[in-house]
């Protein structure tokens, strides 16, 4: 459940990142008379966009669809957290100077999960395997507060996402994509589809420039990149259906997420 | 003052060399009579088979025409494109090892042969031909262990074909035809090259066996061989064979498999140490070197050396089967047979059907989503990336 402190901080960030995009001529407006630049210049090259890899430590919250009985997903995969690997692009679209940056992202990370099957009516692990695999994409406003490193020079830049998400997700066996029969309409029911939700974040990055100026300089000059950053996140992914979505497959989850930033 | 000969001693001065000159002359045409004669060999050669039709065994090169296990057991011939210039009126076809010259007469003497004639008598001479033989005789002559030895032709018999003296890896013979001058070679001789392997690599072991639904899941581990290439395996009985009759075993029941594992295998090397308290592949003609499957067991390949595990597909649930696999070399021969394990298909509970048992209610594939949810569905996610480029693109050219 999202609690009434999340709901408000997601409000915020989709109301900035709202505002952000639809004032974005006037920012630019403005920015002719001198008050915003919509390119952050301080470290040589223009920078507009960042990218980030990231890895985060996975559970699906599938045993808390309503109306299950039992945890079908921990007796079967258990409790321990799978990799989620993926990445994420974002354009800076708007910059506030001594604030930080505004601007939309999409993302697209994999996983699969896998675990012996049982023989049917024991307990008996089978050589067979069951797997799991989620393709969880998401479309975010991304708001990245970089005061502290720009103006008090502080290298922690802390930021929030906020937007829509959206999983695709397959069962399998060894056989290949797993399988029911509808009761009511006696049809073959492939065990795979999609998943809509919301999806947010909140986390802290570390930039590296900090550490290395002439390298980060080098960087810059060679490739382009104005920053990079090893961050920290907190994710929730909210797949649990969107707009009246029928029987979606929980997919989503609370996770820690940890990877590498650029900025160029 | 100048000495002058009288005619009669002139004359008998220039007739030694005269005689000299002719006899020179003499030589030298034999000599380009020798040289004249000379064979060659097509390298294209032809498999046929026991009806004398042409067939492709479909090995890959440089063994596309190797000789291998299954090329003797059918009593294949390859047929060679011989062309031979003259004069003569016969030569002759020895087989030997690659590199050894069967010009030298003391390679074709009886006590240290290291050629062997591959037909009865000499060929007859004839510019441009076509000579059949046997698989099974140029394995005879070359066989260290069946060849007598002696410089008469020995026809084979299906006896070569268990490979006895042959080891598994890739051979290279040479099938020589040249003019004999007496014991010499005369002239040029022809040469082709003929890779054998008629043993397959050395049997798998199997380390474990176990069931999934329809299929069954084979731990093993592979002989010491370079020259595996992939594993064939055997079922008994294949599937889609099972017998009707047969009892299912039920759920959680150990594998009990009923018979003889695999009737009709064929010993490897018969004549060697017996092996009858053990027999590999279920089968009491089985002897130290193993069995040899026959391909009506075959239900399944594995393709490259470093496997450690296969699943046999199609298999009835309950049913037990005898399970056996071979190592498979570049010749395609299937070496010994492992020893047989018995193995049975068990239904198994996956996920799915642990969330549907538990009420779930997801599923249904991907479209079945879009019909549910109206607009909203993969498409539009695409509508939202493409919105997010086109502003990324239009801001881009406002600033220009």
């Amino acid at each position: 459940m999202i609690t009434r402190r999340l709901r408000l901080t997601l409000g915020i960030v989709t109301t900035m990142a709202l505002v952000g995009l639809a004032d974005s001529g006037t920012a630019e407006a403005q920015d002719r008379s001198g008050i915003l630049t919509p390119r952050h210049r301080e470290v040589g090259s223009p920078q507009n966009f960042a990218i980030e890899a990231r890895l985060s430590l996975y559970q699906p919250e599938i045993d808390s669809e309503p109306g299950l009985v039992g945890k079908p997903y921990a007796s079967t995969f258990g409790d321990m957290r799978r990799a989620l690997v993926g990445f994420e692009f974002d354009w800076q679209a708007l910059r506030i100077p001594h604030f930080g940056s505004i601007g939309p992202g999409v993302a697209a990370s994999y996983t699969v999960l896998s675990a012996p099957t049982y023989v049917t009516g024991t307990t008996t692990p089978a050589r067979e395997e069951t797997s799991l695999e989620v393709f969880p994409f998401y479309g975010v406003a991304v708001l990245r507060l970089d005061l502290l490193n720009h103006d008090l020079h502080i290298p922690i830049v802390p930021f929030a996402k906020a937007g829509v998400g959206y999983a695709l997700w397959r069962s399998y066996t060894d056989a290949g994509t797993a399988s029911s029969v509808d009761p009511v309409s006696g049809k073959n029911q492939p065990a795979k589809g999609a998943t809509w939700g919301t999806h947010a974040a909140a986390g802290l990055a570390l930039d590296l420039n900090a550490f290395d100026g002439t390298a980060a300089r080098n960087f810059d000059n060679s490739m382009g990149v104005n920053h990079t950053y090893i961050f920290a996140e907190y994710t929730w992914m909210n797949l649990r259906g969107l707009g009246g979505q029928k029987a979606p497959l929980y997919v989503g989850g609370t996770s820690w997420t940890f990877g590498l930033a650029f900025e160029f | 003052m100048p000495r002058v000969m009288p005619p009669g001693r002139t004359a008998l001065r220039v007739l030694p060399v005269l005689f000299a000159v002719a006899l020179l002359a003499i030589l030298l045409g034999r000599e380009g009579e020798a040289f004249a004669q000379s064979i060659t060999v097509s390298p294209t050669v032809y498999r046929l088979n026991a009806q004398g039709q042409t067939f492709d065994r479909g090995l890959a090169a440089p063994n596309t025409y190797g000789i291998n296990y299954a090329d003797c057991v059918e009593d294949v011939s390859f047929r060679f494109n011989v062309t031979a210039t003259g004069p003569g009126s016969a030569f002759y076809a020895f087989i030997s090892q690659k590199g050894v010259n069967c010009g030298d007469s003391a390679n074709r003497a009886t006590q240290t042969a290291k050629c062997w004639p591959v037909m009865a008598d000499a060929i007859p001479f004839k510019n441009l031909q076509d000579l059949t033989f046997r698989v099974r005789d140029l394995l005879s002559q070359a066989s260290p262990n069946i060849n007598p030895k002696v410089q008469t032709f020995t026809s084979g018999t299906d006896e070569v074909c268990q490979g006895k003296g042959f080891q598994t890896g890739r051979l290279e013979l040479e099938l020589q035809f040249f003019f004999l001058n007496g014991d010499s070679i005369a002239g040029q001789k022809g040469a082709i090259t003929i890779p054998v392997d008629i043993k397959g690599p050395p049997k798998p072991t199997i380390t474990s066996i176990g069931g999934g639904e329809g299929r069954l899941y084979i731990g093993f581990t592979a002989g010491s061989d370079q020259d595996t290439q992939g594993y064939t395996l055997f079922c008994n009985p294949p599937p889609g064979k099972e017998d009707p009759g047969q009892e299912l075993l039920p759920v959680g029941a150990a594998a009990v498999c009923p018979g003889t594992a695999f009737p009709n295998a064929t010993p490897i090397a018969a004549g060697t140490s017996q092996s009858g308290d053990n027999p590999d592949a279920g089968t009491s003609a089985a002897t130290s070197e193993g069995v040899v499957l026959s391909s009506e067991y075959e239900c399944g390949r594995i393709e490259g050396s470093t496997a450690t595990e296969a699943v046999v597909t199609g298999l009835k649930i309950g049913y037990p089967y005898w399970i056996a696999m071979a190592a498979r070399d570049g010749f395609k021969n299937n070496g010994a047979a492992s020893d047989a394990s018995c193995g049975v298909p068990v239904p198994v509970t996956d996920f799915w059907d642990l969330y549907k048992g538990a009420g779930g209610q997801a599923g249904g594939g991907y479209c079945a989503l879009e019909r549910v949810g109206g607009r909203t569905g993969a498409g539009a996610l695409g509508l939202a990336l493409a919105g997010v480029a086109s502003l990324a693109v239009a801001r881009r050219r406002r600033r220009r």
